[in-house]
Formats: structure tokens, C-alpha cells, sequence
């Protein structure tokens, strides 16, 4: 069954590091089974579903976001892929969970972030042996 | 800890609420979704979509990352709450609530988040309707 952290485009979803937390992880970096890394964020509470968005993003760029050099607002409304993955997960698990492929242009500039939002920064996220991470 | 104590602690967990949580005490926030506050308004998400909170992230001890998402998210600054609410669009609708914790509602822990430092996890006692307790405002 598809939910957050499993979609048809991306499959199984391992969390890295949350960086902002109410009752769930809100905005996070994960890694699929390829690892392949991602932000994401949960977008928008519509009536019926909730939206969340994953933008593929480099090590390094993480990093940048990480280090609080880039906000959170351009990862997203600037992809380096130039796209974002929008998924809508329903509230009632027998609806339709949709996730497809969107320019930034076609959202809302509301469901990103405000520009001012940057975090604090941390030591450098590396890849070591095995593709396992550590954060020193 | 007796497990059955709590209203939505999983009794698989061990050690939770944790040992060095303390009885709830002092005026905290809360973001609801309903104005009045409703119950579904604090079921926590590791009860109501718990694969949202399946994956441990890196370097978090596992027993302590579910058993927090046993808990609920409160705010002792009242800031920090409001912030959520400019910084995630998801929140635009929802509402602030508060109120003034006894040790009758349950017990609750200092877990400060990254970018959330008063973030405290609540863990509800069993027949307490917190919802009646928080006031949006």
C-alpha cells in the first residue's frame, strides 16, 4: 500500500534527518533503494487528501540546505531535476492515493515554504563505505 | 510504566513514556485542526497513518522515535507553534490552541526538535479528554 514514505515512482522511502517535526516528520531528507535522495514536505491539507512534495535532490545540494546556505523555499520551488513528484495521499485508506510528476510553475506558490525559512546548520552529510551515511 | 495507563501508548513499546518523562505541568500549544478541538485532533500519527512514522532516521534510537510519535507535539513557546503554522502551508487553516496542563492529563518530556527547541512530547492519560482541556484562541 502506497503512504509517504512508498510511491510508484520512487518505491520504499528510508528517512535521513527530520528537520521539522508536529506529531509527524514534516520536512525531512530521505533515500529510495537506489539511493537516490530526496526532501519532503508536507504541502497542503485539502479536504480530502493531504498533498505532500518530493524534490530529487544531490548530495551536495543537500548539503547546501543542510548548512543553511540555500532555504527551503527555492529546494523546492527550484528543482535541480525541474520537477517535483506531488503525491495525494488520501484520508481514508480505500480512496486513491495519486502521486505524478509537476514543474514548480504548476503549484500554488503558497505550498512551498516562505523564502525566509533556512535550517540551522549541521555538520556535513557524507556517504561512506557501503552507501551508508554518517553525519560528521 | 503500566502501559494501559495511556491512551494511545502501544504496549509492545518498553520504557514508554520514557522514565525521566514528568507529570504534565504548565501552559503549552497545540495546532488543531477542528475549532472546538476534537478528539481525532490528538490521536497521534503512529496511531492514525503509522507509516508516516515507520522509518527511524539516521542516528535516532529507534525505541525512543516510536515512542515519541506515541505522543503528541505541544509547545511551550507559543512562537514556535505560530511558526508552524507560517511555515507550512499545510497548516494555513488550522488553528492555535492552549492550555494549562495538571498532572491529571498525563506526562510529558522535553524533546526538542531542530529548528523547535520548546517541543515537548505529550503522552495522554487514559479517559482524560484533552480536547476539552485545550482552548483555541
Amino acid at each position: 500500500m502506497y503512504n509517504i514514505l512508498n510511491n510508484p515512482q520512487l518505491g520504499e522511502l528510508e528517512v535521513i534527518e527530520v528537520y521539522e517535526y508536529f506529531n509527524m516528520p514534516l520536512l525531512f531528507s530521505c533515500k529510495n533503494l537506489v539511493d537516490s535522495f530526496y526532501v519532503a514536505l508536507c504541502a497542503d491539507d485539502l479536504p480530502e487528501h493531504d498533498m505532500w512534495l518530493y524534490t530529487e535532490i544531490s548530495l551536495k545540494r543537500l548539503n547546501l540546505l543542510r548548512f543553511g546556505l540555500i532555504n527551503v523555499h527555492d529546494v523546492f520551488a527550484k528543482p535541480e531535476m525541474g520537477r517535483l513528484l506531488k503525491a495525494t495521499i488520501p484520508h481514508i485508506s480505500s480512496a486513491e492515493f495519486n502521486s505524478k510528476y509537476v514543474a514548480p510553475e504548476e503549484l500554488n506558490e503558497n505550498v512551498f515554504p516562505p523564502a525566509s525559512k533556512y535550517l540551522a546548520p549541521k555538520n556535513t552529510l557524507r556517504v561512506i563505505s557501503n552507501n551508508s551515511l554518517i553525519n560528521k | 510504566m503500566v502501559n494501559n495507563r495511556w491512551e494511545y501508548v502501544d504496549s509492545n513499546l518498553k520504557n514508554c513514556p520514557p522514565g525521566d518523562a514528568q507529570p504534565a505541568s504548565g501552559t503549552v500549544y497545540y495546532l488543531v485542526k477542528h475549532n472546538p478541538p476534537i478528539a481525532t485532533d490528538f490521536q497521534p500519527k503512529a496511531i492514525r497513518h503509522p507509516e508516516s512514522v515507520k522509518s527511524v532516521p539516521l542516528g535516532n534510537d529507534p525505541d525512543t522515535w516510536y515512542c515519541e510519535a506515541d505522543g503528541i507535539s505541544v509547545f511551550t513557546d507559543q512562537k514556535e507553534a505560530l511558526d508552524i503554522k507560517k511555515e507550512f502551508n499545510f497548516f494555513r487553516n488550522w488553528k492555535l490552541a492552549v492550555a494549562d496542563l495538571t498532572s491529571v492529563c498525563g506526562y510529558m518530556k522535553k524533546t526538542p526538535r531542530e529548528n523547535k527547541k520548546s517541543h515537548c512530547t505529550l503522552w495522554v492519560f487514559k479517559d482524560i479528554k484533552i480536547w476539552d482541556i485545550f482552548k483555541t484562541f
